[in-house]
């Protein structure tokens, strides 16, 4: 083979490679002359051309290109080469390709070839589709502006919720302080009404006709009972008003100073109690002494005519303490087992079990302030189960002085 | 499928045969009477020489990447492309092309019939 034969066979080969490999890359290369012309072009052009190789070849690369930027038609002639000779950093490099449907997105990188001929000088053109990406900027965009309209919305409704939580207090300690000035008022005349009644009944008794002394009776046994519903309701007004600090309580040392008050309570009833053991919480020591002795009267007052039994337990579930206090008295039929626990609520008349209705309602007034829950589980003459959570850590902020 | 010595011996289209160079080896009569070249202006020349300028360089990679890859894109259809007359005028033509191995190397002879417009200028 002779030499120029031989540079000739190993430039093809170069050449052939360069070929192949221009014509397996992704972005599309075409190379123009100063007007525009296209003198070669690899295969990703072809594509995104739309048209065979053959056709695309010496064509003006406006006619095989229509680019756009801001929905105007980008003229590719030789003022646009030249200025981009004068300045390749202005140049806008994307572009959409309206040819057909759908619409493509480009970036678009000009340079020019310099050569020492004029002749063999062009501009080498790349392009990179990049409408993917665009769609995804596109889709990301949409979610941000969904994302925060939404946070707007959520703002706008958490502002909403901490104005009514604010006028929610605000009404409550209204209610609380107008519940603790009616009864504290109430107090003074209802005292100067029993007082005369009393004396009327001391002064009277069976001096008077028969209808006379039943009149007074009633009208005794009413002030009595008044004056009774009035300082239970003072009771329950003061349970947010008058507190005081958490503290370290031994529930168990507790609950024996509770039973030792009702010593005489449960000698008479003869009940039969049994306590497991109770645990170091954080809580208003006077607040949970109320709360056992209002649950162990009532195991005690609604007792049937077996014999009385009642269980103390504390169990700890998860970051809670369970305690409950269990009887087999006369129970009571489920439905009942949340109005229960509502104000001045009672079951039975007053002949047949003496009592407000305040009991319970402040059992539950006190479980809220210390963040629990309480709870009843019943079933006519099934006895009755009360059961009551406390967190076993309570923090300050955890407890509160308002109503629930 | 026309050969290359069919070709050859074509006798009323234009005809040219090329080597592995890409050097023209032969034209015909008619091919020097339709596109004004002489012989000596063409044979054992570029087969650029007739070739319109600015497609050069897709001739020359394409026909780089078939001795390369020896996968035809071109061959054995008829293709409106380019041709050059010695006056300069481009002018298209259907170009027929077919290849072969003669003596294991590569061997292209083609038909190139002008189209009826004539064009611009080189």
């Amino acid at each position: 083979m002779t030499n120029h034969k031989e540079l000739v066979t190993q430039l093809r080969a170069t050449l052939g490679k360069l070929e192949m490999a221009l014509g397996v890359i992704n972005d599309a290369i075409v190379w123009t002359d100063h007007a525009g012309v296209i003198q070669w072009c690899n295969k990703a052009f072809d594509i995104i051309a739309g048209a065979p190789h053959i056709q695309i070849l010496g064509k003006n690369i406006e006619r095989i290109l229509p680019l756009y930027k801001n929905k105007i038609k980008i003229p590719i002639n030789k003022n646009f080469f030249e200025s981009i000779l004068r300045d390749p950093s202005r140049v806008p490099r994307e572009y959409r390709l309206k040819k057909g449907r759908p619409i493509r997105w480009l970036e678009v990188s000009i340079r020019s070839i310099p050569a020492k001929k004029e002749n063999n000088a062009g501009i080498v053109i790349v392009i990179r589709d990049i409408t993917e990406r665009k769609q995804k900027e596109a889709r990301m965009e949409q979610q941000r502006r969904t994302l925060a309209y939404q946070a707007d919305v959520l703002k706008k409704i958490r502002n909403e919720l901490i104005k009514s939580s604010a006028d929610l207090k605000r009404s409550n300690k209204d209610l609380e302080q107008f519940a603790y000035a009616a009864s504290h008022d109430l107090q003074e005349p209802l005292r100067v009404i029993a007082s005369y009644i009393q004396l009327l009944n001391k002064r009277y008794r069976n001096r008077l006709d028969k209808d006379a002394d039943e009149f007074i009776a009633y009208a005794v046994d009413g002030a009595t009972r008044l004056q009774t519903l009035i300082r239970d309701l003072l009771d329950y007004s003061r349970l947010n008003t008058q507190t005081k600090p958490l503290e370290s309580v031994n529930c168990q040392a507790l609950m024996k100073k509770v039973l030792d008050n009702l010593k005489t309570t449960i000698e008479e009833s003869g009940a039969n109690i049994t306590c497991g053991a109770l645990p170091v919480i954080t809580a208003d020591q006077t607040q949970m002494a109320r709360l056992f002795q209002n649950l162990l009267i009532n195991a005690i007052k609604y007792r049937s005519r077996e014999p009385l039994k009642i269980a103390i337990s504390a169990q700890k579930i998860a970051k809670l303490w369970k305690f409950s206090i269990k009887d087999n008295g006369i129970g009571m039929d489920p439905k009942h087992l949340k109005r229960i626990f509502g104000v001045f609520v009672r079951l039975h008349t007053i002949n047949e079990y003496p009592g407000t209705g305040i009991g319970l309602a402040i059992c539950k007034k006190i479980i809220a302030r210390h963040g629990g829950r309480i709870w009843a589980e019943s079933a006519p003459g099934q006895g009755s189960s009360f059961h009551c959570t406390i967190p076993a850590i309570l923090t300050p902020r955890r407890a509160s002085s308002s109503l629930p | 499928m026309k050969t290359i010595a069919e070709i050859k011996n074509e006798k009323k289209l234009p005809a040219v045969v090329v080597d592995t160079l890409g050097t023209i080896t032969f034209a015909n009569s008619v091919f020097v009477k339709v596109f004004g070249w002489k012989i000596h202006d063409i044979i054992g020349k570029p087969l650029t020489t007739i070739i319109p300028k600015n497609l050069h360089d897709a001739h020359q990679l394409g026909f780089s990447r078939f001795l390369t890859t020896g996968t035809p894109t071109l061959l054995n259809e008829p293709l409106k492309l380019k041709a050059l007359l010695k006056d300069g005028t481009v002018i298209d033509a259907e170009h027929f092309i077919v290849a072969e191995k003669i003596n294991n190397e590569w061997t292209f002879a083609a038909t190139i019939k002008p189209i009826r417009n004539r064009i611009m200028s080189d």
